[in-house]
């Protein structure tokens, strides 16, 4: 378990808890450290929650690429990998949270991988270096993924109401180091929506540094 | 001097151009040599920058090369799949695999935490702190790689970091790439250079090379070692003594330097260079030679017309009429020749008329004296006997003063082409002098002599008629037989010269030259030009014979006799020279002279004690010169005895030539108080009416009376009577001559006053007159009674 809490920029902005009788919905919104952009499609966990259910998912591989690109799932669940592909599949994963390998598969693996560890689990395939997929493995069943306006809200249950603080996780596919979630705590009460910003990377390293090689072969 | 001036001129031609070609040749010797040394280092300089780009290039290929293959290597699921086994032993065995796949002297792999995850062939200790790549990680996570070249255990290393990413997988691979000889000599290989690794750490004071089995020799090294970069790029080209060195750069880091040095070797350029300077020196010398050469040819085909002008120009300057020289040049050379023939052709005809000038008479047109005097000298020469005749026109100036020079050349005119009808056809004539001519004839004598001069004179006086006036000359022949009377034109112009004079008194019309003549007259010449000497130099002696009254025996006066004894010619008579001295004029210095001097020798002996008078003798010229009284009162300016006791005789026949101012010279004389006397009276002509007129006191009657005296009846009449007219005419009678004791009493008792002779004494010096007194003292009982000794 390698999860290591940043401290990013935070910025929470304090309402006086006063008036209000029924905290039952917390809203989040997401902007984008850099740029001050509402940061879409970023999954939030608020941990300590009720726990989740272990359930089946699936993820797919359709033209290349792994759909969803992410996927949230309680600890415990099986993931399908199902190839829609003409093309066979790799998928495999090297992260402590999961290490496995689903090796040159056609349609569909022959079992579902479970996911018994909490932790973010990077999948790759090994004959198609450019797709990317994460499954995230949570205990908690507060999740939310935010909009295009980079809103999330949670319905807080009674016993998580009453508390000081709320630990979140907070993860992108565009975060600087994927494998991590980024950890926030907020302090109850909570005026809506609060506001949280995420250092997100402008483009994929990879490719970049592919490009600097290519053009340096080009040079030569 | 010819060959001195033929060097000269060809060598100056040569000198030039030899000059010329030097320093053009050695300037472009030493400007090619300065674009060699140029061309050299700036070639080097060409080939260390492409050696630069080149070691640039390999570096860089090299640094992508090894990326490529690391990026092979980070993608392998295999190598990935052991990194992420979690098993150490497993990733660093697959890690090893990898390390030695690439080459790489070690490799290693570190977490996102930078945190160790496999080593493969123990990388250095030093690279194990991640600090130490810290930057290398950070540039690798951002671009992808990163590289860069450090110094491991003395050696020049690349470090490569490539990021290690795979699903759930983040690491870094960094491995180790030795630069050995390998690269070197890549770079070596294409540049041409010379590459060695230098490094230094901070602490180091120099260089260390970290290449192996460095060829160059330890001072070698220590040189490059040395040799240190600049900052700006082009300060990193450097000239050491034996290396041109361009120095790149790899590491420059505080704590490591490393540098590749790329190195040319000048020995090699410079042996190149020494050899083309050897080639250029060999070009110039053979140029020079070329040149001297090429420039003897043009100096002697220049210098050789003008020498053979030269040559011309002098043959013509010593006289000779030589052909020009074929000078085949044209222009200035011909030019100068045509010149020179010119100047030949007018030098000919002015040195015709020159000559004949020189050996013509304007006049008469006839053959002047130097043509005659060549001729007689041919003659001379072969020894032919020939006669020649002088004639003289007398009184010439004076027919051209009273009728005009025009009239006397007229008669010039006629008097030649009178002798020229007359004298033979092959006889010479000339016309030697103002109214001379000389004619050379066959030798003759006797009467075909006497013949042929009367004809000619007769001819050349016979009446003529000039401008209608008839006219008729007088003239002087002389001759002279040839070569017995003159043997050498000296001798001839001489004794034609005396022959002339000896004409001017001779009765006969014609003279013949008489042999001995020239002689003595050379011996009067010499006596007259010595005697100015003699007199300036005191060479003439006074000689003192006393004169005693006659009454008493006592020494009362002395008569000064001059005497001369020539260094060449020995004792010289008076007579003789004081004769000449009147014929050339020398007889008025020789009287002054003679003046002084007796007044000086007088001062002296009255001055001790002596108290004598003097007598001197005067000449007739001195008479004519009104000076002699200034002359003789200065003479005698401090004269302490009386006047009258300084007699001054003069001869009879000084009265002969002009005897109005000789009794006008006597008289004045007579009145400075002196006494008067007339010597050698009773010889040559005595004129008694002159006598009587003569302001005289004395009479010095004639030695020739007086020296046998006492035996010449004939002569004691003379005397006597003489003694008694004397004294008739109130004059007192001095007697000379006298040589015994009977003769001074004869006279003595005829009552002559004075008497002076060999008997009483002999002239003798001033300083011996005392001497002679004492005798003359001795004598006096003799002189006072006659017969009384012998």
């Amino acid at each position: 378990m390698m999860f290591m809490n940043r401290i990013g920029p935070l910025l929470l902005c304090f309402v006086p808890w006063g008036l209000v009788a029924e905290p039952l919905t917390m809203s989040l919104r997401l902007v984008d450290g850099q740029t001050g952009k509402p940061v879409a499609d970023a999954r939030i966990i608020l941990n300590n929650g009720p726990a989740a259910e272990p359930a089946s998912a699936e993820m797919i591989q359709k033209n290349r690429q792994f759909r969803p690109g992410s996927l949230v799932v309680a600890r415990g669940s099986e993931v399908n990998f199902p190839n829609r592909d003409t093309t066979q599949h790799h998928v495999y994963s090297f992260s402590p949270a999961k290490t496995f390998n689903l090796e040159l598969f056609a349609d569909q693996p022959d079992a579902p991988v479970v996911f018994d560890k909490t932790g973010v689990v990077e999948v790759g395939c090994n004959i198609h270096d450019q797709m990317q997929g994460f499954i995230l493995v949570t205990d908690s069943s507060l999740t939310a993924q935010t909009n295009a306006s980079g809103l999330a809200s949670f319905s807080l249950p009674a016993g998580m109401a009453d508390r000081e603080t709320i630990s979140l996780s907070l993860w992108h596919p565009r975060l600087q180091d994927g494998t991590e979630t980024v950890e926030y705590t907020v302090s109850l009460p909570v005026t809506n929506p609060v506001e949280l910003s995420l250092d997100l990377a402008q483009a994929r390293r990879e490719s970049s540094r592919l490009d600097g090689l290519q053009q340096r072969f080009r040079d030569l | 001097m010819r060959i001195a001036n033929r060097i000269g001129f060809r060598g100056r031609l040569v000198s030039a151009m030899v000059a010329l070609v030097a320093v053009v040749s050695v300037s472009i010797g030493a400007l090619m040599m300065l674009y060699l040394f140029e061309d050299e280092r700036s070639r080097a300089m060409e080939q260390l920058s492409l050696g630069e780009r080149v070691a640039e290039e390999i570096l860089q290929r090299r640094t992508s090369l090894i990326l490529s293959r690391l990026d092979v290597v980070v993608k392998d699921f295999g190598f990935r799949s052991a990194l992420a086994s979690q098993d150490r032993a497993t990733a660093d065995s697959a890690l090893e695999n990898q390390s030695r796949r690439l080459g790489a002297r070690f490799a290693m792999i570190l977490d996102s935490n930078n945190r160790l995850l496999a080593t493969a062939d123990n990388p250095p200790e030093q690279l194990e702190e991640p600090d130490q790549i810290v930057d290398l990680l950070n540039q690798s996570q951002v671009n992808g790689f990163a590289s860069q070249i450090t110094v491991i255990d003395d050696r020049a290393v690349e470090l490569v970091a490539i990021p290690v990413e795979a699903p759930g997988l983040r690491a870094q691979l960094v491995a180790g790439f030795e630069l050995g000889a390998e690269v070197a000599e890549i770079i070596e290989r294409l540049s041409g250079t010379e590459v060695l690794y230098r490094a230094r750490k901070a602490d180091a004071s120099g260089f260390r090379f970290l290449s192996e089995g460095i060829e160059a020799g330890d001072d070698r090294l220590s040189e490059l070692a040395k040799v240190s970069a600049g900052e700006s790029l082009s300060a990193r080209f450097v000239s050491s003594d034996h290396y041109f060195t361009r120095i790149v750069m790899l590491a420059d880091e505080s704590e490591t330097r490393l540098q590749l040095m790329l190195l040319i070797n000048r020995d090699a350029s410079l042996n190149a260079y020494y050899k083309r300077a050897i080639e250029i020196l060999l070009l110039v010398s053979s140029v020079l030679i070329l040149a001297a050469l090429i420039a003897l040819i043009t100096a002697r085909s220049l210098g050789k017309p003008v020498l053979e002008l030269a040559r011309y120009a002098k043959s013509i300057g010593d006289g000779k009429s030589p052909e020009p020289p074929q000078v085949k040049v044209g222009g200035e050379l011909a030019e100068l020749r045509h010149a020179l023939g010119d100047m030949l052709g007018k030098l000919k005809d002015r040195e015709e008329q020159i000559r004949y000038a020189a050996s013509h008479d304007e006049i008469t047109g006839l053959p002047n004296a130097h043509a005659f005097l060549n001729s007689v000298r041919e003659g001379f020469r072969a020894n032919q006997t020939f006669r020649l005749f002088g004639l003289r026109i007398n009184e010439l100036s004076n027919i051209n003063d009273t009728l005009g020079l025009a009239f006397g050349d007229k008669v010039l005119r006629a008097v030649a082409e009178r002798l020229q009808r007359k004298l033979p056809d092959h006889a010479e004539l000339a016309r030697t002098g103002g109214g001379e001519f000389l004619m050379l004839a066959d030798a003759c004598s006797g009467e075909a002599l006497d013949a042929l001069a009367h004809q000619l004179l007769d001819t050349v006086q016979a009446p003529m008629q000039i401008d209608g006036t008839p006219f008729s000359l007088r003239c002087r022949m002389v001759s002279l037989q040839l070569p017995e009377d003159a043997r050498d034109t000296d001798q001839l112009r001489r004794r034609v010269n005396l022959t002339f004079e000896l004409a001017q008194t001779s009765r006969t019309p014609v003279t013949h030259y008489q042999p001995g003549r020239d002689e003595d007259h050379l011996r009067e010449l010499q006596i007259i030009s010595d005697l100015t000497t003699a007199i300036a130099d005191m060479g003439l002696h006074m000689n003192y014979q006393p004169k005693l009254a006659m009454a008493d025996g006592r020494l009362r006066q002395v008569e000064a006799l001059v005497r001369w004894t020539h260094p060449q010619l020995g004792f010289i008579s008076p007579e003789e020279f004081i004769f000449l001295a009147e014929q050339s004029g020398q007889i008025t210095d020789l009287t002054r002279h003679i003046l002084s001097r007796v007044a000086r020798d007088a001062s002296h002996w009255q001055a001790s004690g002596l108290k004598i008078g003097v007598a001197i003798n005067l000449s007739a010229l001195d008479l004519s010169r009104p000076e002699l009284i200034d002359e003789v009162s200065a003479a005698f300016s401090d004269w302490q005895l009386p006047m009258s006791e300084i007699t001054l005789e003069v001869t009879e026949s000084a009265l002969m030539g002009d005897p109005e101012t000789a009794l006008e010279t006597l008289g004045r004389l007579r009145e400075l108080g002196v006494t008067l006397s007339v010597d050698d009276f009773g010889t040559g002509y005595s004129s008694l009416s002159q006598l009587r007129k003569l302001p005289v006191q004395e009479l010095k009657i004639d030695k020739s009376f007086v020296l046998k005296l006492n035996k010449e009846p004939q002569d004691q009449l003379i005397v006597k009577s003489t003694i008694d007219m004397a004294h008739g005419l109130g004059l007192k009678v001095v007697a000379e001559g006298i040589e015994n004791n009977e003769t001074w009493h004869i006279l003595k008792n005829w009552g002559c006053e004075t008497g002076q002779g060999f008997y009483m004494s002999r002239p003798v010096a001033a300083p011996d007159l005392h001497a002679t007194c004492e005798a003359l003292q001795r004598l006096k009982p003799e002189l006072e009674y006659p017969g009384e000794t012998t």
